[in-house]
């Protein structure tokens, strides 16, 4: 309420625009300077994770988590690279009968100077702070660990065509022969690269900084502000049986949303508790580990979490996340700007974007409203997901808590192959009837992760229908297309895209924007206000259902493309060429 | 010897944080490269074009700060000491004047993820500036307090967002 009021009064001393700008400023950058003290340690700041299928090996799942926010290729004479006493770690959840992770891998860097007589980074064939890293694996929460790579070369910095292929420098064929070599395979059999890249995230940070103009108003030079720019990757690709919690293959699937294939990733940095600063110029770390830097859901700590939650939000795991920070997804801030009632009027960037108030005459799900609580306890509940005997009050857990139903689930839970999860396409009009599946990454035994199910086929990416709209294009298609109009389960095109895990070409930004917008709720038969539900020839692909689908923040791909191959991303930008 | 380091060093600023290398000092150690709030990229002293009886000191630190780089923009850091040192005098051991900046942030409204909203401003950044006359060996004065709201606005913000001028050497 107090909220609320602060807006009113904004709007009317004209300032609500610098306020929105800012909202969009701290949606986008993935997860880059997120939370005010991680913003201060760059070495562990966690910035995108991705986790799909791989396109050209799809018994496998690939794993990326990147680290350290916005490189300058040319940031010599110490280049970046991976920090030292930092515990890097990627945790996967497969099993909802189990607490916590079930498998995790740690990788840790180590750094020596091969020539400390220079002050190059590379020179004669000798490399100073050359880094090497140790991956770790856990199969039992974190108790115990074992090597399954030791001495693993991360490549040097691209620094330029004297250090990286000159006879004075490494003599190398091409920066690229350095990440071949790079490549490694754990005693394990995972397939795995530590080492700079481009930066894959992607985003009009330009456009968006200035006053959330995204897209841009009245103007067409948007760019991607991570554009030229390196990031660290730890890149691990993972057998699906080594990851199922059975040690399934993926034939073994009972279908393609078969939720025994469903794993839950989440990415975190840590570092030691107490950091001495020797008079003699050396730093020594002592003490327990301390988690510094988590990231799941692409944006959850920047567009959801307010600013005074943000490093408590770090400090946390999937599986102690704070209770109280569940009201910023049930009633999240950026609906605010989506919503004419409210303060939608102040974002024109956003025009498109409004939530249903008023959805098949009855259920609204603005800010602060009921959404469906009002049919809590109805007959109509029984047997979906909405029904406390199925799921408890995970999904229905109160009033006034209006997007528990759609965003809640989307990101702290997973989103069940169960009504009303499932497609309009069937349900003659009642969202409450069995429809066509879509998803099931339902995975509810902890809180911010990136959800996969495994099972789902692979989209090529050279595919005609290959969309970066992911599960939002899936569900277009089997609403729309013919081919689909049944209920049965089948494969739509980009049901393996984001918010079933997340591929690198995935607009997450676009996706969640849509999604705070309600386009979730309308796939599953609750259409926008105007639909008529008592217009039996009505169309419910409605103009405010297409400008959700067709807003665009203006920046759709990376500025580089990603390569068919392991490790996909595309080659750090080189030193000498890079430019501002 | 004494006559020319007289003449040559009357003025010599030195700063606490690493100074070597190439660009200027912009990620120039291994350490410091880690640590980029407390990393001095640059320093001048010159007598100022427009008042020549004064001279301007400037020391830069955080290297290669995106413009974009939000939402938690660049500042400075806290639980820092930020140091202009100055010698000027080859009799005296040690420096003759300290300038000693250190910064304070504050969240105006932590119920939003926005970090400018409303005339309240997150991770809003204050400072202190003290001088010591006796090569730091007693008790600064403070000089200038904080100066209250936005003395120096945090995005997109310079660094001279003071008007005032440093005090006459």
């Amino acid at each position: 309420m107090r909220n609320h009021q602060t807006l009113i009064k904004g709007l009317l001393v004209g300032a609500s625009i610098v306020i929105l700008g800012m909202t969009q400023a701290l949606l986008m950058a993935s997860s880059h300077r997120e939370a005010p003290l991680i913003a201060n340690d760059p070495l562990a700041d966690n910035t995108d994770l991705y986790a799909f299928r791989s396109p050209d090996d799809p018994s496998t799942v690939t794993l990326i988590a990147c680290y350290i926010p916005a490189e300058d290729a040319f940031g010599g004479p110490n280049y970046h690279s991976f920090g030292e006493n930092i515990r890097y770690e990627i945790h996967i959840d497969n099993d909802v009968n189990t607490t916590g992770d079930d498998i995790i891998y740690r990788a840790t860097f180590s750094k020596v100077n091969e020539d400390p007589t220079t002050f190059f980074n590379i020179r004669l064939g000798q490399q100073n702070l050359k880094t090497t890293y140790t991956l770790e694996r856990s199969t039992d929460g974190g108790q115990t660990f074992v090597t399954i790579v030791s001495n693993g070369m991360v490549p040097p910095a691209n620094i330029g065509p004297r250090s990286i292929e000159s006879p004075v420098g490494l003599g190398a064929s091409g920066y690229d022969a350095l990440i071949s070599a790079a490549i490694t395979t754990a005693s394990t059999g995972e397939k795995v690269y530590c080492g700079p890249s481009d930066d894959p995230f992607f985003v009009d940070l330009g456009g968006i900084f200035d006053l959330g103009n995204s897209p841009r108003q009245g103007t067409t030079t948007m760019r991607d502000g991570l554009g030229g720019l390196n990031t660290h990757a730890i890149v691990i690709q993972v057998p699906i049986a080594t990851l199922q919690k059975d040690n399934k293959t993926p034939n073994m699937a009972a279908n393609i949303l078969d939720g025994d294939f469903v794993i839950g990733v989440w990415a975190s940095a840590s570092r030691m508790q107490m950091r001495t600063l020797n008079t003699d110029g050396t730093i020594t770390e002592s003490g327990p580990w301390v988690q510094v830097s988590r990231l799941g859901m692409p944006l959850t700590n920047e567009a959801v979490i307010p600013i005074g939650q943000k490093d408590d939000w770090n400090s946390r795991t999937p599986y102690n996340e704070n209770p109280a920070h569940a009201a910023y997804f049930y009633n999240p801030e950026l609906a605010l700007y989506m919503d004419d009632a409210l303060f939608g009027g102040a974002v024109p960037s956003f025009a498109a974007l409004r939530i249903q108030r008023k959805s098949l005459g009855a259920f609204d799900f603005g800010n602060g409203n009921d959404g469906l609580f009002g049919l809590k306890g109805n007959p109509a509940l029984a047997g979906t997901a909405l029904d406390d005997a199925v799921f408890g009050t995970l999904l229905l857990p109160g009033p006034g808590q209006p997007r528990s139903v759609d965003l809640w689930p989307a990101f702290h839970t997973g989103v069940p192959n169960v009504i009303p999860y499932q497609l309009a396409t069937g349900k003659g009009g009642n969202p409450l009837a069995a429809g066509k599946p879509f998803v099931n990454n339902f995975l509810p035994n902890g809180g911010d992760m990136l959800r996969l199910n495994m099972a789902v086929p692979v989209t090529d990416r050279n595919d005609p229908a290959f969309s970066s709209m992911g599960l939002i294009n899936a569900a277009v298609r089997g609403l729309t297309d013919t081919a689909f109009a049944n209920t049965n389960i089948e494969f739509i095109p980009n049901m393996d895209g984001f918010p079933n895990g997340r591929r690198l070409e995935d607009d997450v930004t676009r996706i969640e924007l849509q999604a705070v917008a309600g386009v979730v709720l309308a796939a599953v038969g609750l259409w926008y206000d105007d639909y008529s539900p008592e217009n039996p020839e009505a169309s419910p692909v409605t103009n405010q259902l297409l400008n959700v689908l067709q807003y665009s923040t203006g920046v759709e791909t990376n500025d580089t493309p990603f390569k068919s191959s392991f490790p996909y991303l595309a080659s750090p930008w080189r030193g000498t060429e890079a430019g501002q | 010897m004494n006559a020319i380091i007289n003449k040559f060093c009357t003025l010599v600023a030195c700063l606490l944080l690493g100074a070597t290398s190439f660009a200027s000092s912009h990620r120039e150690a291994p350490l410091i490269a880690n640590d980029p709030l407390a990393d001095n990229t640059d320093l001048y002293a010159f007598r100022s074009p427009d008042d020549p009886n004064t001279v301007t000191i400037i020391a830069n630190y955080v290297p290669l700060q995106l413009p974009h780089g939000g939402p938690n923009y660049y500042q400075f850091g806290e639980n820092i000491r930020y140091e202009i040192h100055i010698d000027n005098d080859p009799t005296t051991a040690g420096d003759d004047i300290i300038y000693r900046f250190t910064f304070s942030k504050s969240l105006s409204d932590p119920s939003t993820f926005f970090n400018i909203r409303l005339g309240l401003e997150n991770l809003q950044t204050t400072y202190t500036m003290e001088r010591s006359l006796d090569g730091g060996a007693t008790v600064f004065d403070t000089h200038l307090m904080a100066m209250g709201t936005s003395i120096i606005s945090a995005p997109f913000g310079s660094v001279s967002g003071r008007t005032g001028r440093f005090p006459r050497l």
